[in-house]
């Protein structure tokens, strides 16, 4: 199990050089001598793609850029061959550029290694990338779990739509304004009762009565291996997506 | 809409021609020396509509901040002209400058950094009126009021410091500060990275109306091609402190022409699962170079997937050796690159029935731009 972070600046030891932070990391776990982790570390800086990993690996954090630090957090991560690797937004302060061949770096290694990513982020586009299920989270719940197109496709929570719909994006004709959800989000030390997104959920009255207000609704099945945490069903699905036409492109 | 090079019937709101911005550097051992300066931002020319949105998009590092800043002289520029309506304001003085200042206005990227956390938001948004010595006829706090309801704040927390408000509402601040004069242009710097995407699209509608209700130019720098995409008129990418490409925002992100460019856009990743798998991908090798020493001829040549790939070793000397010249390619479409070519299979928004798979011959795309000036829409 090995986790990356987001800002590798300061996930990193800036005394020690990037050589001797992933020397640690497999010293830790394994009976092995320095010269040993030594060239483990050059293999791995080598494999994540840092061009002349012998002289780079005695340089310091800072001397790295942004996508080569983040390069050597993947490295330090993935040396002792994780089955389980937590990324937490990995690319968030990265360009476009780097954060293509970062995801791209990700995904080779994902089948080369077999391990298992858990990728935490807010960029949608990121997802659709890379994640084969994801899971909408909300006030600190999920709020919809799914399969990646299942929850794209057929998204089944006011949020999930509300997020697709906020979103100025590069495939899309330029529609005249974005749909933002109203609000923002609600302080997780005193939650909303009942269903905490109904505040800013527009459809509290369709599903009828203050039920929204009082009750926490389960995660219902929305579809195979598809849940969400909210009362519409299919029905009132349907019904809403009709009345809201920019929905349904969403949904499609 | 004319662009920049050529001689425009009116004057623009805004003209700024060759500015340059170098940041000197000093070695000291003994005696304080000047060393090579920090080329930040160099050679920019471009034009600002009234009323026109111009988006300036590139990664971190490649001058656009300082190119926003150096157009309000916040910071100085070392060389070039920076024209309001055709005055130039590079050689105005002090109290010249404050004049024209009531028409530029600037939205800062860190919300939190640009209010004074001691200052009740009352007197921040109401700053503007004591510097510029301008009474508002109802009273300084009546019009205060009324701009903060005008951006969606409550004017009741007319006395509240600005640790008090969320990221979108701070930056809800910013904008009614900004607007406060009634400025004819805003330079806003990355005005909705900080925030989440639910909120960024709240901040970026508010902008949009207040353009379309005040008549307001802006000068949009943002490193996310998407909200760039959304809310610009035409678009300008720069690369290591030069424009790279200059276009309309639709022929820009449906025939990018610079291989810069369209990198860039094959980046971009699209919250849409079949279509992200089906997308061709151009990925830049290395970093950006070091601005201190530019790559010699073509700044990006070192991370050019065309140079790399596509070139004769003739093409490529030409590459290294020779500064390509910012011109007209097609009208309206400038770019900065010896063999630009349209490409609009890497483009996320394809042209309506040309997804062809490798790159056109100039003359046919040239063709295919004339017959189609509007950018096409997604189909469903």
């Amino acid at each position: 199990m090995a986790m990356i972070f987001q800002d590798p600046l300061s996930a990193l030891h800036p005394y020690y050089t990037i050589g001797n932070q992933i020397e640690e990391a497999y010293l830790v776990h394994h009976k092995a001598s320095r010269r040993e982790a030594h060239k483990r570390a050059i293999e791995m800086l080598d494999r994540v793609g840092i061009p002349n990993a012998t002289r780079r690996i005695n340089q310091y954090p800072h001397e790295f850029s942004g996508g080569m630090r983040q390069r050597a957090m993947i490295a330090m991560s993935l040396i002792n061959e994780p089955k389980l690797l937590i990324a937490d937004e990995p690319t968030t302060a990265l360009d476009v550029t780097v954060q293509a061949q970062i995801l791209e770096l990700m995904k080779d290694l994902r089948t080369a290694v077999g391990a298992a990513i858990v990728m935490i982020t807010h960029d949608l586009g990121v997802v659709a990338d890379i994640a084969d299920d994801m899971l909408v989270m909300y006030a600190g719940r999920a709020i919809e779990t799914g399969s990646s197109s299942d929850v794209f496709f057929d998204a089944s929570h006011p949020y999930t739509w509300g997020l697709l719909r906020s979103m100025p994006r590069l495939d899309r004709g330029r529609e005249t304004r974005l749909d933002p959800i109203p609000g923002s989000p609600p302080s997780l030390i005193r939650l909303p009762s009942g269903c905490p997104f109904h505040p800013r959920c527009p459809f509290p009255e369709v599903v009828g009565g203050d039920r929204c207000m009082t009750e926490m609704p389960e995660l219902f099945d929305a579809g195979p291996n598809h849940l969400a945490r909210c009362f519409l069903n299919p029905l009132h699905r349907t019904d809403v997506l009709s009345e809201a036409p920019a929905a349904t492109e969403v949904v499609r | 809409m004319t662009a920049s090079v050529e001689a425009p019937a009116t004057v623009p709101l805004l003209e700024v021609t060759e500015l340059r911005k170098f940041f000197p550097q000093y070695t000291q051992t003994l005696i304080k020396r000047k060393s090579a300066p920090v080329r930040a931002v160099d050679g920019l020319t471009f034009s600002v509509d009234a009323g026109e949105t111009l988006g300036l998009v590139g990664e971190s590092g490649c001058g656009k901040s300082t190119a926003g800043r150096s157009v309000l002289r916040l910071i100085e520029p070392t060389s070039g002209l920076v024209k309001i309506d055709g005055e130039d304001i590079t050689k105005a003085n002090t109290n010249q400058m404050r004049r024209m200042r009531r028409d530029l206005q600037m939205v800062f990227q860190d919300p939190i950094g640009s209010l004074n956390p001691r200052h009740p938001i009352g007197s921040i948004i109401g700053a503007p009126f004591a510097i510029q010595k301008v009474k508002p006829p109802r009273g300084v706090r009546a019009e205060v009021q009324n701009l903060m309801e005008r951006v969606g704040l409550n004017p009741e927390h007319y006395n509240r410091y600005p640790h008090e408000f969320s990221g979108g509402q701070r930056q809800r601040i910013g904008i009614a500060r900004a607007i406060a004069l009634r400025p004819k242009l805003i330079v806003c710097d990355e005005p909705v990275s900080a925030l989440d995407v639910s909120i960024q699209a709240q901040v970026v509608n508010l902008l949009e109306d207040l353009q379309a209700e005040y008549d307001i130019a802006y000068l949009f720098i943002a490193h996310d091609l998407s909200v760039v995409r959304h809310i610009s008129d035409r678009v300008v990418v720069m690369y290591l402190g030069k424009m790279m490409e200059l276009a309309d925002r639709d022929t820009l992100y449906a025939k990018p022409m610079h291989p810069y460019t369209q990198a860039l856009m094959s980046a971009v990743p699209v919250p849409d699962p079949r279509r992200e798998g089906r997308r061709e991908r151009i990925l830049l090798s290395g970093d950006l170079p070091s601005p201190i020493n530019p790559p010699s001829g073509c700044v990006f040549h070192t991370r050019c997937p065309k140079y790399r790939e596509e070139l004769g070793d003739d093409d490529k000397e030409r590459c290294r050796t020779e500064v390509p010249l910012f011109e007209q390619k097609q009208p309206g479409h400038f770019a900065a690159c010896h063999f630009a070519e349209v490409r609009t299979d890497v483009a996320v928004l394809t042209p309506t029935g040309a997804r062809s798979a490798g790159a056109p011959a100039p003359a046919a795309a040239y063709q295919r731009s004339v017959q189609s000036d509007r950018g096409p829409s997604e189909p469903a």
